[in-house]
């Protein structure tokens, strides 16, 4: 850390007045500040965010508009990332694409962590025949590879983009459980719990005000990475055809689309390949520096 | 740039050069014996065959290969002329029911069986025989009554009505001449080893690998110009082109459009075109409102730029269909396509009372990769005249799956491909309302009693006349959009020649020699 660097110092201040209430995000916030990797991470996030949101004021094209005097064109001051086989400019396509990538990431992770910390959690918390029966269950969901149960999902649901959220849904429930249970076991035994419990509290406000609180941690860690793999998963289903039916401009159906034209035409499968890289990256370095941050001891 | 290539090169050149001049310094006579054998010629296809046996198999690949196996009755000139071939000659009584076929002597099959009349006997009455089952049975064995042999050599065809397309029928592979013996002794085992009198002995067939077929020595049209044909298939576009490009394959199937301009600046392929009487087009259901009404039909032919289509997407590679069949094809008339006219595709739109967002899904089998674009062009087209065209792209089972219930799709983008050069083989495939494979549910007694009449008249012009009214009439009316006419191309290395390309995408290797 450099003492010239007020931000910094200023983070250092806040961290000292609340270590006195002993908070643990604010030495994680600490922590998270010092690792760059993790800042990138975080500022390529925000930047891929931004473009979702501001798609319409940014995207120079309408994404789906084809135009049949401009095939194929390498990238130029009136397309800077060229155009497709029909014409539609790659560059709107990309950043219409950043919208599609985050919604499925976001709410297939969502969708699993309902359903995955909900089981994990009364597993953990009740243990017994609920927790074999339960995590029994996602053993067996565990021993598909998860890219084949994806598309084993989307086969029978049939191709869309609603049916990949939900499959990436249930592809990534498994292993919420799981970290949401270790993290619920070893809470559950703590002093406080018991505390709470014999003062007469219900399971419910155990579980919702105690347990949980407690053991958010691993979760918010997981579901960064998640999003990375859900967004890559979303568009290997594309590539495969599975996943965005067109125009949409998915970016692995446009890398899938593009493959035809390698040789010829580069760009047009390459840009939505790098695309798709930058934005894995972005969170995954985000998530581990996430990790690095809430419990350096934490293996995930 | 120049350096860079000399620098890849080099090392190979040396190598090849120091070879060469080694083989010659050592063995003479083997160099020069080289120069005279024949070769292994080996074929890129887009995928396997599904069954080789001839009178059951009905796609393009399966045929592909047992036109080499197997010869026919008859034959198709590259001008799509039928020409003798197993029959030396014919004739057809007034009535045009009977047939009486002269047949070429001294041919054997190639178990050594000797082909003769009772040969043809045996083969059309296993495909009359509707207990077998043989989805090639409508070509001709449907319309078969007795067959009679006269003497060895002479076989007569007593068919219950005329038919008009009955030689182009007979000249495609699925009226191959099997091995009788083959047909009794192990009928089953025809789809694995298929026996015939073609210049190629099939030998073996490893699936999803590859078909070798080995060169027939004796055959009666004289020795093939390579010791055997090879088919493998690559389903991946660019894997066949590169295979092409290294040497791996002598022949590929479709080369895709993107790399036309690459290959033709490599001094070692070439890539031959040949137009095929394959019309691309888009289906309309029309059991489900509002296309169930005729100006909704015209309205969506109005709505496409077919010139744009054929002329900027397709960088005029193919060609605009101006009927629903294919120029090449007997029985065509030019009836035009339908203008480009936005304003009264709306216009017509609005008189049927066509509300603005009404969704239509239009599905595409995933296999036909150069039928894409179009698809594509034609959903943009439908939503710039106010429909919320959703474009589903299924894989081939599930698209047959969804074509049998109507109610799951309102356009559906289909190729009809005259495989018998007649006119008949697509109307009554996809537009006779009693046919199974009529998608679009198109049914009206007028277009049924014309193509009834055209397979049922034996007189050309008579013929040409039923269809030119049928095609009118399936314009103005509009159950399909026709779009355009396949153009097939086909990626030779330039070592190879006599490869004779065919309109219905079969190819003829009985003349091909490689250098």
């Amino acid at each position: 850390m450099s003492d010239t660097d007020v931000s910094v110092q200023v983070a250092t201040q806040a961290a000292e007045v609340s270590y006195q209430r002993r908070s643990p995000w604010a030495s994680m916030l600490r922590r998270f500040r010092k690792n760059k990797r993790a800042l990138v991470g975080f500022w390529m996030v925000v930047v891929f965010v931004g473009i979702a949101v501001f798609a319409q004021a940014i995207a120079p094209y309408d994404p789906i508009e084809q135009n049949m005097d401009v095939i194929l064109q390498p990238p130029s001051a009136d397309h800077l990332f060229g155009t497709d086989e029909y014409g539609r400019d790659i560059l709107s396509r990309i950043i219409y694409g950043s919208q599609i990538s985050l919604m499925i990431g976001i709410v297939g992770v969502l969708i699993s962590v309902v359903i995955g910390v909900g089981l994990g959690t009364v597993s953990g918390y009740f243990g017994g025949r609920t927790d074999m029966f339960i995590m029994r269950i996602m053993d067996i969901f565990m021993a598909f590879p998860s890219f084949l149960l994806a598309l084993a999902i989307v086969s029978v649901l049939g191709p869309g983009m609603v049916n990949v959220m939900i499959a990436i849904g249930i592809f990534s429930v498994p292993t919420f459980a799981r970290i949401s249970r270790s993290a619920v076991i070893s809470v559950k035994n703590k002093e406080f719990i018991e505390a709470a419990k014999s003062m007469g509290a219900s399971h419910a406000r155990v579980i919702f005000k105690h347990v949980l609180p407690n053991s958010v941690a691993p979760i918010i860690v997981l579901s960064t990475m998640r999003i990375a793999t859900a967004i890559l998963t979303a568009s290997g289903l594309s590539f495969l055809g599975m996943g965005a039916q067109p125009p949409t401009p998915e970016w692995g159906a446009m890398l899938s689309t593009g493959r035809e034209y390698l040789r010829t035409a580069p760009h047009v499968s390459t840009i939505p390949g790098l695309a798709i890289m930058f934005m894995v990256l972005a969170f995954n370095m985000l998530g581990d520096g996430l990790r690095d941050a809430l419990d350096p001891k934490m293996k995930l | 740039m120049k350096q860079k290539r000399f620098g890849k090169w080099a090392a190979p050149l040396v190598l090849a050069v120091s070879l060469l001049v080694s083989a010659c310094g050592t063995s003479e006579t083997s160099s020069v014996g080289a120069e005279v054998e024949a070769k292994d010629l080996v074929v890129g296809l887009t995928g396997d065959p599904v069954s080789l046996d001839p009178h059951n198999a009905t796609d393009t690949i399966s045929s592909l290969i047992n036109y080499q196996i197997l010869d026919t009755l008859v034959a198709f000139n590259d001008k799509m002329e039928i020409v003798p071939r197993l029959a030396e000659s014919w004739t057809v009584s007034e009535d045009g029911k009977t047939w009486t076929f002269k047949l070429r002597q001294g041919v054997t099959f190639q178990d050594g069986t000797p082909f003769n009349a009772e040969a043809v006997k045996t083969n059309f009455e296993r495909l009359a025989d509707k207990s077998k089952k043989l989805s090639r049975r409508v070509l001709i064995g449907q319309f078969i009554d007795k067959i009679t042999t006269n003497g060895d050599y002479e076989v007569v065809f007593q068919l219950n009505t005329p038919q008009g397309p009955f030689l182009n029928n007979l000249a495609v592979t699925a009226s191959g001449i099997l091995s009788p013996k083959s047909i009794k002794e192990n009928e089953q085992g025809i789809a694995k080893n298929p026996v015939g009198t073609g210049p190629f002995t099939f030998k073996e067939w490893t699936p999803g690998n590859q078909v070798v077929l080995e060169a027939n020595q004796q055959y009666w049209g004289g020795k093939p110009g390579v010791k055997s044909v090879t088919f493998k298939p690559v389903p991946e576009n660019a894997a066949r082109v590169i295979m092409l490009e290294t040497g791996e394959a002598d022949v590929i199937e479709k080369v895709p459009a993107s790399e036309f301009e690459r290959l033709k600046s490599n001094d070692e392929v070439q890539v031959i075109s040949r137009p095929t009487n394959r019309v691309l087009y888009i289906g309309i259901n029309t059991t489900v409102a509002p296309f169930d009404q005729v100006k909704v039909r015209q309205a969506l032919n109005y709505a496409i730029d077919r010139e744009t289509l054929v002329n900027k997407l397709y960088e005029g590679r193919v060609k605009l269909a101006t009927a629903s069949v294919a120029a090449q094809t007997f029985g065509y008339s030019d009836v035009g396509a339908y203008a480009y006219d936005v304003e009264k595709a709306k216009q017509l739109l609005q008189e049927a009372g066509v509300k603005e967002g009404t969704k239509l899904r239009l599905i595409l089998a995933a296999n036909v990769i150069q039928d894409r674009p179009a698809a594509e062009f034609v959903q943009n087209s439908l939503q710039k005249v106010g429909f919320d065209a959703e474009l589903k792209i299924l894989e081939l089972g599930s698209y047959l799956e969804t074509l049998k219930d109507p109610s799951t799709y309102e356009l559906f983008v289909r190729g009809a491909a005259a495989s018998t050069g007649d006119a008949d083989s697509v109307l009554s495939d996809g537009l006779l309302s009693t046919s199974a494979t009529n998608y679009s549910h198109y049914a009206n007694p007028k277009v049924d009693e014309w193509i009834k009449a055209g397979s049922a008249q034996t007189k050309p012009e008579e013929r040409q006349k039923s269809y030119a009214e049928a095609l009118k009439l399936i314009k103005e009316e509009a159950p399909w959009i026709s779009l355009h006419e396949d153009v097939g191309y086909v990626g030779i290395r330039k070592n190879v020649e006599g490869v004779e390309v065919q309109p219905t995408y079969i190819w003829d290797l009985r003349k091909v020699v490689k250098k």
